[in-house]
């Protein structure tokens, strides 16, 4: 089965997301992608990416337990599925394949 | 403490989102907020917001069916309870909302008529910047006014040529004639103008030419209406018509036909020289045969102009040297014409303001009646719901959402009964127009402040009657709910009511025995002792000197007839006014006094067919061939401005000639006039033939159809080709007060459905409260109360308040009837008994109301109302 295609910035959640296997929520995830891309990125943007690759099949979620932080609201935690990490696999291969193509240029 | 996210973006946010996702996006919100709060306080909440707006999109906005944005099947719920809430008391809910339906439709059919009334002459374009130039003749009056709606020829072009401001300016005049066409002739509303009238009216022409055809003089434009009377579907353009069976005219040109809404009618347009007496008036300051209107420019003030007018008094005052009297031009407004001009000469008839602020105040009354009524009755049935808010309470409804169950269910029956009324208004407004005699559009949305004023009122109905009940009961809490206890709000609300059925008793009562008063009023107008017989007459009126000159051959034929029993020529029919005129020669004055006294030309008949009694002195007689020339007979008001008594009078110099005798003064005026000095002068038609007359003949048959046509028949042998019709003395005298008589008849309907509209409030609202009260009286019945005394106890309270309305009602209705009378030189006296006539029923209709109802209560078995 072909996994589903990702989207630019759906595969970086998705990173993420596995490089932070089973520590990874919302907050947590913007503020890495904050500091890895140094640029301020919506909270909403992360949630619909999240949204979608859980209906695509490619993440999991599961409730935290209750804090007191963030008004006592439980967190979601995401791990990436098999079809996740595949579809990763795939992406990844398909750069690296392709960047292996490019002839040696000099540049100045 | 830790600091808070702006709660409206929170609600906001809990509002949309879908429900599993809410948890994890408010709490990751919360945390982002957190951090930045603790970075940069100021600008936190914002930022938060600004996050809550960026989350509100298709992905996390919960869907409609299954965790709803609106809660369908709650609504579902709060329906069907409604209609359950509404079948349970069929009764009340059946009368409740005829009651507001049927005063909601008699407001809409009231107000469709104002809205009519204040139509008028609307149509024309810039029409708030036309005028109508009419005159003030210091000193002449005339059946109560000395304006006059006629001006001089010269006046429309010395305005356009002395003022700028008057963009146009047109002479014309409104005459009935006759066209033919070959052999056949209609009757038509003639409008002689010039093609500045098209300047100034808005006349659009749907087939040939317009204005520019009429200056040709042997043209005519015919309306649509007229133009497929005459031609059928034929063209009609190119087509000859004469005019009065004499000047052959051209059809030129199809306007389409002016509405109704229109000051003066009119179906054919001809050129202005076409009146015979056109030609002789040009340039004449004293030839009052005219009309004159203006189109203004914009920003012109028509005051003004009328002080600048003064220019003309030069001409004025050498037209008017010979009369006692002089002449001022001023403006009236096109589009106060209709209902605010009662002037001398209109072009027809107008409608009245009186009439408008009347019926407005009743449609006001009714509107308000059964509001009150709805309000009345739905805030005592809303006590029934007390078990079922305690119920709502205890599942954890909010007060919020009880507020708004009560209050949406009242603005759905309002709004339901508001389109019930709409349709019902439909229905009924061919009858309301035969009523009136008026062809109302059912116009709803025209100008928009109806529907819109309409709806408001619903609303405001709904609410005020959803609101006092939804906040009461909501307050309570579920222990209190169970218990029925009301608190002090509910006696609050038995007093608010009571004050409400009080004002709405006295307002039924004073419309009550305002329609006694007007229909006594209008009954002794009717019959009321003219000074003169109107019975078995019928009169022809003619235009035709034909007939004038073979009079005496003509009076001979009729009177050979036997059912006709005398025949009387005079140049006015004795219901109207004849012209007035000014005399100042008589014994003893010498131009000093002037006495304004009306005047007919009668023949030795007049006052033998109209069985008009003498005072003193002798009748006109052929026998005196000096009758003819110089002898008068006058009215007793005549003879007593004269400062003479019938019997001095006699013999006395009068005018040219001298007093011959005096007759009894008889009604010539409509009621609302005072019977005024009037002369008699001896003419004989085909001695001093005129062009217009009314001949009357004296019935004495049953066989009126034939003494009739035979009548018809000696008039066309007379003068062939000539229309003549013949009509009742009687049934034209009725006529002059139809509008009155009218308005009695919709005075009394609404009156009546004003009663009916009370009395139904007042059942629904007693039988409702003994409902209310009946374990009350089943312990009182076991205890030993007798029926009576029940029934005493039950009613004692409603008798009191229908009893104070009563009393408040005596005064106003006096006060308002005393002022409508008013209007009237001859008027009733308002009789004690009629407030006795209109209490007594009253009184008697809510006793059986009130007392049936509480006697079923008292004489019920008190074994059931206590289970």
């Amino acid at each position: 089965m072909k996994p589903p295609s990702l989207g630019e910035f759906e595969e970086l959640v998705l990173l993420t997301v596995a490089a932070q296997h089973d520590e990874a929520y919302g907050v947590s995830i913007k503020d890495a992608l904050e500091e890895h891309l140094d640029k301020k990125i919506n909270i909403s943007a992360v949630h619909v990416a999240l949204k979608r690759m859980k209906e695509k099949g490619l993440v999991e979620s599961r409730f935290g337990g209750i804090t007191n932080d963030r008004g006592g609201r439980r967190k979601k935690y995401y791990v990436i599925t098999f079809m996740g990490k595949r579809a990763l696999d795939r992406q990844y291969e398909l750069r690296t394949s392709m960047y292996q193509k490019i002839p040696k240029i000099t540049f100045g | 403490m830790t600091p808070q996210p702006p709660k409206t973006a929170l609600r906001f946010l809990r509002w949309f989102c879908r429900e599993d996702y809410l948890e994890e996006i408010e709490g990751d919100l919360i945390e982002v907020f957190e951090q930045q709060y603790a970075d940069a306080p100021r600008w936190s909440g914002w930022k938060f917001t600004w996050q809550v707006l960026l989350h509100f999109r298709p992905d996390f906005i919960r869907s409609l069916s299954n965790h709803p944005l609106i809660y369908t099947s709650m609504y579902r719920h709060y329906l069907k309870i409604a209609w359950r809430n509404l079948l349970r008391q069929r009764m009340y809910t059946l009368i409740n909302l005829s009651g507001l339906t049927i005063g909601l439709s008699c407001f809409i059919l009231i107000a469709l008529y104002l809205q009519y009334e204040q139509s008028y002459d609307w149509q024309h374009e810039n029409a708030d910047r036309i005028y109508r130039v009419a005159q003030r003749q210091e000193g002449n009056v005339f059946r109560g006014t000395d304006e006059f709606a006629v001006t001089p020829e010269p006046l429309a072009p010395a305005l356009q040529a002395n003022f700028p401001e008057v963009e146009a300016a047109a002479t014309l005049t409104v005459e009935q004639g006759l066209l033919y066409r070959e052999d056949e002739y209609l009757s038509s509303q003639l409008l002689y103008a010039d093609d500045k009238a098209f300047d100034i009216f808005t006349i659009p022409i749907l087939q040939g030419q317009g204005p520019e055809a009429l200056s040709d003089p042997e043209t005519i434009l015919l309306s649509r209406s007229l133009a497929e009377k005459h031609f059928g579907s034929a063209d009609p353009l190119g087509q000859t018509l004469k005019l009065n069976d004499e000047r052959p005219l051209t059809v030129r040109g199809v306007f389409a036909d002016p509405p109704g809404n229109q000051h003066f009618a009119y179906d054919a347009i001809l050129p202005i020289g076409n009146i015979y007496y056109f030609e002789s008036d040009v340039g004449r300051w004293s030839s009052n045969n005219y009309r004159t209107y203006l189109r203004l420019a914009e920003g012109a003030d028509h005051r003004e102009l009328e002080k600048r007018m003064a220019l003309f008094d030069d001409e004025v005052e050498a037209a008017y040297k010979n009369l006692p009297f002089r002449a001022e031009f001023f403006l009236q407004p096109l589009l106060d014409i209709h209902l605010r001009s009662r002037i001398n000469m209109e072009m027809g008839v107008n409608g009245d303001i009186r009439y408008v602020y009347l019926l407005g105040a009743i449609g006001l009354i009714i509107l308000l009646l059964a509001s009150i009524n709805y309000m009345n009755l739905a805030t005592a049935r809303s006590v029934r719901r007390v078990k079922e808010v305690g119920v709502r309470k205890v599942m954890g409804a909010e007060r919020q959402q009880l507020v708004g169950q009560l209050l949406g269910e009242s603005f759905m029956l309002t709004l339901f009964s508001f389109v019930l009324a709409v349709g019902l208004a439909y229905l009924l407004l061919p009858g309301f127009n035969h009523l009136l005699d008026q062809s109302i559009p059912f116009d709803v949305v025209g100008s928009g402040w109806l529907l819109t004023g309409l709806l408001l009122t619903a609303i405001l109905i709904g609410g005020l009657s959803g609101l006092y009940p939804s906040l009461v009961l909501s307050a309570l809490s579920p222990v209190q709910a169970f218990q029925r206890k009301l608190a002090g709000s509910f006696r609050q609300g038995i007093s608010l009511r009571n004050v409400l059925i009080v004002g709405q008793f006295t307002a039924a009562v004073v419309l009550a025995v305002s329609s006694v008063v007007v229909y006594q009023q209008l009954q002794y107008i009717q019959h009321k002792k003219l000074g003169y017989n109107r019975d078995q007459i019928a009169y022809v009126p003619f235009f035709s000197e034909q007939v004038d000159r073979k009079m005496s051959s003509i009076r001979s034929e009729l009177l050979a007839h036997p059912g006709i029993q005398k025949v009387s020529v005079s140049n006015n029919l004795i219901l109207n006014t004849g012209n007035q005129g000014i005399v100042d020669q008589w014994e003893g004055n010498d131009k000093t006094q002037n006495l304004y006294c009306y005047r007919y030309f009668v023949d030795e008949e007049f006052l033998d067919l109209y069985e008009i009694p003498l005072a003193a002195g002798r009748n006109f007689s052929t026998a005196f061939p000096t009758d003819s020339t110089q002898s008068y007979l006058l009215n007793e008001s005549a003879v007593q401005a004269i400062g003479w008594t019938p019997e001095t009078a006699i013999g006395k110099s009068f005018r040219d000639g001298q007093v011959i005798g005096v007759v009894e003064d008889f009604h010539f005026q409509p009621m609302d006039l005072k019977i005024e000095p009037l002369f008699l002068k001896f003419r004989h038609p085909q001695n001093q033939p005129t062009r217009f007359g009314n001949l009357a003949v004296k019935l004495n048959t049953d066989d009126l159809q034939h003494t009739l046509a035979f009548v018809l028949g000696v008039f066309e042998r007379a003068a062939p080709r000539t229309p003549f019709e013949y009509r009742f003395l009687d049934a034209s005298y009725d006529q002059l007060y139809a509008s009155e008589k009218r308005l009695g008849q919709a005075f009394s309907i609404f009156t009546f459905l004003a009663l009916f509209i009370a009395c139904m409030g007042l059942f629904g609202l007693v039988s409702f409260q003994i409902v209310q009260r009946t374990r009350e009286i089943g312990i009182r019945k076991v205890l030993g109360a007798s029926a009576l005394k029940l029934v005493e106890l039950l009613s004692k309270d409603f008798l009191r308040l229908v009893a104070i309305a009563l009393l408040l009602a005596v005064p106003i209705a006096w006060l308002a009837m005393q002022r409508w009378l008013d209007g009237f030189a001859y008027r009733i006296e308002i009789k004690w008994w009629v407030f006795l006539l209109v209490a007594l029923p009253a009184l008697i209709i809510s006793l059986l109301t009130v007392g049936l109802q509480s006697l079923r209560a008292a004489r019920a078995n008190p074994v059931e109302s206590l289970q």
